[in-house]
């Protein structure tokens, strides 16, 4: 029995649109497990990003609830939520999104640095860490602007990873990325999953779905499928893309 | 119309820098004009005022014993002289702590008290213009100058108490009135008007006092009260200054020589304006500086915005609108900011003129209507639109660099942050290391912020020093004032008087008894002439201790003098130069030996040592000394057994002592003036902060908008946000500050020698106190921090949803 880390109920989100409400997420109900590679998929537009980000927090939904530790997302206070942000929670984007003017190195630190509960020390001996297994190493002290898209990307992973959340949100993190980098980052993500580190991404691509154990599917704001799959293994890569495009299919995408 | 309608939008989306243009716009034009207003007004105010009077070109207050009818005739018959007016006055005398007093406040000048004559006008109740007409006199009534309204601080209604010989006499203020040649409150003597009857009855007790077998042997009584105040009109073929005037008439009739006292319609003039002029120059000066920071601020937002709007301009561009249009459109919403800054700066010129006319009127000595200075303010308008196009187009050339594929595609030029000046992060200061980071990799965005936050400081240190000049004893000192902590003064009326001598013998075995002499001012001044200019004449006893040398010595020799480097400049004297100096009674040949500084009649004065003096004028004695003593603590205890020790042979007493605090009494007369001087900098400083802020602050926010979200998105609060925001902006004001400082160490103390020298000081030892620094520091930190911290409120509404890439 796989323990739920994270529960919506009837969760909605509208914007207001033309006088009237254009809702974008309709009632959803989900569970997010501990230790689950779950992928989001969907068309362009069918609300999949902004799942996500209300599922975090990062976004308020409209209504329903998003229970995590016992306590409601909806209506939990900013200063907790951006405690939560560094605390329990690790955001990718799709734009990487580092911070311009700090170095790779700092980029990952100054989210380390606000865990209070960990000393500075400790805290640069693990950005040092974490930048050696996403083989950044090398290029700590370069500003964003002088490094490849896929380092600054693997930076952001590192960042998301510094303060050892208990869930980690992706946002299409391959999606500015070319084919090489694609594959290296998705490799990265698979072994901290490997490692018991919980993952929500939202992709639209089947390659990186593969890696995934389980995958919802997003249409118009409603959940129409849930597909489980066995743990990842790189050489079946091929048919889990089968498997998965005919689910997809299957749910008229 | 493509025109307009993009400019609407603009200005609709940028309404935070349209404000900031027009209210800038507005301080700058309404002070500027305002001073304009107030000064030309000042001076047609002042010109009205002597052409009431029929435009006499110097007036010369003779004493009794030195007036002769042929000396009178012999003014009359010479040809430069057009027209001669003598009129009677009693001069009034000081006795027992009386001279001219009303409640508590007593003129220790001469007044000339004299019957109303021709071409003095009343004022009106508001000092705002003057009545029809001037109603005679009644027994016991006085119209009084309107510069008495400050120095008594009195009203119409209230009591003068005055004293003529050893008896008091009060007199009903009727009215103030327009007087030109002496009406100012920066100018000592006054004529003062009283009823004929008045008049002739006062004339009537002289002659009976003087006759009085019982003052028989009192020099002062037998001297009489008498005055005959002579003025004087040029001739309209003399084409000479009134100085040159006067030196010629002195020459030819020793009218000079003979005088107590002359004044030329230029003198009175000058010194009429003089405080009013050296502020407005001060505040002048200080809004030529704002104007560079209004336009640093100016220069700034259109910088940001064509960082901010590159993608619109792109897209504009590939639209087919000109690089030109473009620079157009911006131009024109500025300039628009700009004239509606010009129209409320108008008005308001119009109403702070008023304002500083009222504050004003006392000092100049007549009502000021104020008239708008229509040449003046086309021309300050044209300078401050044509210079703001100038730097528009400066500013806006960076469009022609925005290639439209690159804008849209998000492409920039410029790489901000490659920094050499990367501090490290640290986790105890993480918002503040966060804040200089930001600071650091931008460098170029707050270069202006940078200059305005130096500019404003050094501002506010330099009035804060100026404002110390007038409670800086080594200042004071320098400037050429003689800053005692005791006052010592002996009655120089009266029977069995004491002398300076003896006075000076028993002030000094007091003062020994508790501390040590380190300087003594015995000196009295009188206006005296050098090769035939009349010029106010200091006679020091201990001619050592003069204050303010600049070049060469004090004066060791009976002939030698020392003179202003005003009086070298005007009159070309030099040291080592021989003049010719004479007085009422004689005259003989001096050296210049120094040049020294001396506020005494704005600088036109010369020292001498009292030995030669009493050759000029035997007459004249000195009746005051005052010490500078080394232990001031014992300055109270040591006057009150001075004051008791002077007395005479019978015990009765014929002098005063006092001591002065200067730490915590100042010069009350200029500190009041200095402290509103003091206050508009500041408040001025603080909109331009707050302007300052708010744009800088906005466009800031712009640019790094992404960044907040990010942090945001990694667990930043929005309150550590701004704090580190509001930090890196007081990082900036603080390095401002520096360069403030240095600034101000580097021509503060130049730029007032230059404003000052109109009042004689051409050389400042400017202190530096810690204080003088540390608030204006302090303000401009905290100012930027509290404003930034609120500008950036903002931040809240940021959100990390932001980020998504839908």
């Amino acid at each position: 029995m796989k323990e739920a880390i994270l529960t919506a109920k009837g969760l909605c989100k509208s914007f207001a649109h033309n006088g009237g409400q254009l809702h974008i997420i309709s009632n959803v109900d989900m569970e997010l497990y501990s230790g689950d590679f779950t992928v989001i998929m969907g068309a362009s537009g069918s609300g999949k990003s902004t799942l996500l980000y209300a599922l975090s927090g990062m976004d308020r939904a409209t209504s329903g609830s998003i229970m995590y530790g016992g306590t409601d997302l909806v209506t939990l206070k900013e200063n907790k939520l951006a405690a939560l942000r560094h605390t329990d929670f690790g955001f990718v984007f799709q734009q990487m999104h580092l911070v311009s003017n700090l170095s790779i190195f700092e980029n990952v630190a100054v989210t380390g640095y606000l865990n209070k509960s960990v000393p500075a020390k400790e805290t640069d001996r693990r950005v040092d860490e974490l930048l050696e297994k996403m083989s950044i190493s090398h290029i700590k002290t370069h500003l964003p602007s002088q490094v490849s898209g896929g380092e600054q990307q693997r930076c952001a992973i590192a960042r998301a990873v510094i303060n050892k959340p208990k869930l980690i949100f992706a946002d299409e993190p391959t999606g500015a990325l070319n084919r090489k980098n694609t594959q290296d980052v998705l490799d990265l993500l698979t072994e901290l999953n490997k490692e018991g580190q919980s993952i929500l991404m939202v992709t639209h691509d089947v390659r990186a779905a593969a890696r995934a154990d389980r995958i919802l599917y997003l249409s118009d704001g409603k959940i129409l499928g849930d597909l489980d799959l066995p743990p990842y293994v790189p050489e079946e890569i091929k048919s889990r893309e089968t498997q998965i495009n005919a689910w997809l299919t299957s749910l008229e995408w | 119309m493509e025109i307009i309608t993009l400019v609407k939008a603009n200005i609709k989306r940028r309404k935070g820098a349209f404000i900031a243009v027009v209210l800038l716009t507005a301080i700058i034009v309404a002070s500027s004009l305002s001073i304009f207003n107030f000064t030309d007004s000042m001076d047609r105010a002042l010109e009205s005022s002597f052409r009431d009077r029929g435009d006499p070109t110097d007036v010369c207050f003779v004493f009794s014993q030195y007036y002769t009818p042929e000396l009178e005739e012999k003014v009359r018959s010479l040809d430069i002289v057009e027209k001669l007016d003598v009129y009677d006055a009693l001069d009034n005398w000081y006795n027992d702590g009386v001279s001219n007093r009303v409640g508590n406040h007593n003129d220790g000048n001469s007044y000339f008290y004299m019957k109303l004559h021709d071409g003095i006008r009343l004022i009106n109740s508001d000092i705002s213009g003057f009545e029809d007409n001037i109603p005679a006199l009644e027994k016991g009534e006085v119209y009084l100058p309107l510069g008495c309204r400050e120095k008594l601080q009195c009203k119409v209604g209230d009591s003068l108490e005055t004293c003529f010989y050893y008896k008091k006499y009060e007199f009903t203020i009727k009215g103030f009135v327009q007087e030109p040649q002496n009406g100012s409150a920066q100018i000592g003597w006054k004529q003062v008007f009283i009823s004929d009857e008045d008049f002739d009855e006062l004339s009537e007790i002289s002659a009976k006092t003087k006759a009085d077998p019982a003052y028989k042997n009192d020099k002062a009584v037998q001297k009489g009260i008498e005055v005959k105040v002579f003025n004087l009109f040029k001739a309209d073929s003399y084409t000479g200054s009134d100085t040159q005037f006067q030196r010629d008439v002195n020459l030819a009739t020793k009218l000079g020589d003979l005088s107590g006292g002359t004044l030329t319609k230029a003198q009175s003039v000058n010194y009429s304006a003089l405080l009013p002029n050296v502020l407005s120059k001060i505040v002048l000066t200080f809004i030529m500086v704002l104007f560079v920071v209004a336009l640093v601020i100016m220069g700034h937002s259109i910088s940001s915005e064509i960082e901010i709007d590159r993608k619109k301009l792109g897209i504009l561009k590939s639209q087919g609108f000109t690089t030109h249009k473009i620079r157009l459109i911006m131009q024109i919403q500025y300039i628009f900011a700009m004239i509606i800054g010009v129209v409320i700066g108008l008005v308001g010129a119009f109403f702070l003129s008023g304002v500083i006319a009222d504050e004003f009127v006392e000092t100049v000595g007549t009502p000021i209507s104020i008239n708008i200075s229509v040449l003046k303010a086309v021309l300050v308008i044209t300078a401050i639109i044509g210079i703001s196009l100038l730097v528009m187009a400066i500013k806006t050339h960076k469009v022609t660099r925005i290639s439209p594929v690159q804008a849209i595609t998000g492409q920039k030029d410029d790489v901000y942050f490659d920094s050499r000046l990367r501090l490290g992060l640290s986790k105890k200061l993480l918002s503040l290391t966060l804040g200089i980071r930001q600071f650091t990799s931008a460098k170029r965005r707050y270069i202006s912020m940078l200059i305005i936050s130096a500019l404003l400081m050094y501002f506010m240190v330099s009035i804060n020093l100026i404002a110390g000049l007038v409670t800086s004893r080594n200042a004071l000192e320098m400037m050429g004032m003689e800053v005692t902590q005791l006052d010592m003064n002996i009655n120089n009326a009266g029977e069995d008087l004491l002398t300076i001598d003896e006075a000076e013998k028993r002030a000094e075995e007091i003062i020994e008894k508790y501390t040590t002499i380190e300087k003594r001012y015995a000196v009295n001044g009188t206006y005296c002439s050098i090769n035939g200019y009349k010029l106010f004449c200091r006679a020091y006893k201990y001619p050592q201790d003069i204050g303010g040398l600049i070049k060469g010595r004090r004066p060791r020799q009976r002939n030698e003098i020392l003179i202003t480097q005003m009086v070298s400049d005007e009159f070309g004297w030099k040291i080592g130069d021989k003049v010719n100096v004479a007085g009422r009674s004689g005259e003989f040949e001096c050296m210049v030996s120094g040049i020294y500084q001396s506020m005494n009649d704005a600088g036109m004065v010369f020292a001498i040592p009292y030995e030669a003096f009493e050759t000029l004028s035997p007459s004249f004695k000195i009746n005051y000394e005052g010490f500078v003593i080394k232990d001031e603590s014992k300055a109270k205890q040591i006057a009150d057994e001075i004051d008791k020790a002077l007395v005479n042979d019978k015990g009765e007493k014929k002098g005063s002592c006092s001591y002065w605090d200067i730490e915590n009494e100042g010069e009350e007369m200029y500190e009041s003036e200095i402290n509103l001087l003091k206050g508009i900098i500041y408040s001025f400083s603080g909109v331009f902060m707050l302007i300052a802020v708010v744009l800088l602050c906005t466009k800031a926010f712009v640019l790094e908008r992404r960044d907040i979200g990010i942090y945001k998105a990694v667990g930043f609060t929005s309150a550590r946000l701004r704090l580190s925001f509001a930090l890196r902006f007081s990082l900036v004001a603080l390095l401002g500050s520096l360069i403030g400082i240095a600034l101000s160490e580097l021509f503060t103390q130049k730029m007032m020698e230059a404003l000052l020298s109109v009042i004689g000081v051409c050389y400042l030892d400017l202190e530096t106190g810690v204080l003088d620094i540390v608030i204006p520091m302090v303000l401009l930190v905290v100012g930027f921090f509290v404003f930034s911290l609120v500008a950036s409120r903002k931040i809240k509404k940021v959100e990390t949803r932001e980020l998504v890439t839908e």
